[in-house]
């Protein structure tokens, strides 16, 4: 009976600790953390973790598959790796290697011949991804010829970088 | 003699339409965003207010003439989410701000807008992704970053 209340107890104060977290508004502007009990990769090999939702279609079929009417929005956690010596970028990892492969930096917008961008699948470019680097926290998902994507009044295009 | 006096009564009412007059279809963004400290001192919400996520509506109007920018009318309503919707708990609470707004190039040469509200509360800078989006600055110029679940990026309405 003790050990039941006991976890009882412990399981409503996750709840609350993680509630509270949930709801922490940040006072400044810095990455959020992680609201998932399994902490990230870090280190030298990864170039960061980045969080966003936004509508499903348009990424369906860019990798070419079906759109479910059911698929109304995604939610993205994507992790970056690169390696520790050169930096050069390696493979990436979609939603805990729901999806993952190989990843690239290449330049250039049609407005903006300079931009920095990030092409996931760069092996597969009929199902790449491409994503602009806004700066070092916050990326944009672009279509595939490198346009942005307009999103809605709920959601965006974005990716957030997070942190443990 | 009243005839003359009438065309040129007619002339200056027509010129002061054209002047007075705003452009017809102001552009608009809108987005949620997430409801932390800086967007909450940009539109002054209370301190004490449960406060989630923020919708955004930004009007911009132009001066038809000459497509200088003019006013703008912020639209704004914050609050918690309601579960399994896009909607607030309650409807959430509702402000507006109005004023003029302004074009300038930052540092990197990128088009910044700048809300000028009457009020004192730190200013409101968007810089221009595109002419579809754009993305709301912190006081140093740097893009906002948003969350796991949403982000600072107006997307045109």
């Amino acid at each position: 009976m003790k050990i039941r209340m006991f976890c009882l107890f412990v399981g409503c104060l996750l709840l609350v600790v993680q509630s509270a977290r949930a709801q922490e508004a940040r006072a400044g502007n810095v990455p959020s953390k992680t609201y998932s009990r399994t902490p990230l990769a870090e280190g030298a090999t990864v170039v960061g973790h980045f969080e966003g939702r936004f509508p499903c279609a348009e990424i369906t079929k860019d990798w070419k598959m079906p759109v479910r009417p059911e698929c109304v929005k995604m939610k993205w956690g994507l992790t970056l790796f690169q390696d520790p010596v050169t930096h050069q970028p390696t493979t990436y990892q979609l939603n805990r290697k729901a999806r993952a492969g190989k990843w690239a930096i290449v330049r250039g917008t049609k407005t903006d011949p300079e931009a920095v961008v990030y092409q996931l699948d760069s092996d597969t470019p009929e199902v790449s991804v491409y994503l602009l680097k806004g700066d070092d926290n916050v990326l944009f998902v672009l279509d595939q010829e490198r346009n942005f994507r307009v999103g809605t009044g709920y959601l965006s295009y974005t990716l957030n970088r997070v942190v443990n | 003699m009243t005839l003359l006096r009438n065309c040129l009564l007619l002339g200056v009412l027509i010129t002061f339409v054209q002047a007075s007059r705003i452009s017809p279809d102001p552009t608009v963004f809108w987005a949620t965003s997430p409801c932390d400290q800086i967007p909450r001192s940009m539109l002054a919400i209370p301190a004490t207010a449960e406060c989630k996520m923020i919708r955004w509506e930004l009007a911009l109007l132009r001066d038809p003439r000459n497509q200088n920018p003019t006013f703008y009318k912020l639209n704004y309503t914050y609050g918690i989410s309601k579960p399994a919707t896009t909607d607030f708990m309650n409807n959430g609470t509702k402000g507006t701000k109005e004023g003029n707004w302004t074009m300038l190039k930052n540092g990197q040469n990128k088009t910044v807008y700048r809300l000028s509200p009457a009020e004192v509360t730190p200013a409101i800078s968007f810089v221009r992704l595109d002419d579809k989006l754009l993305h709301l600055l912190d006081s140093d110029g740097k893009l906002m970053i948003g969350h796991g679940g949403w982000s600072y990026t107006l997307n045109m309405k």
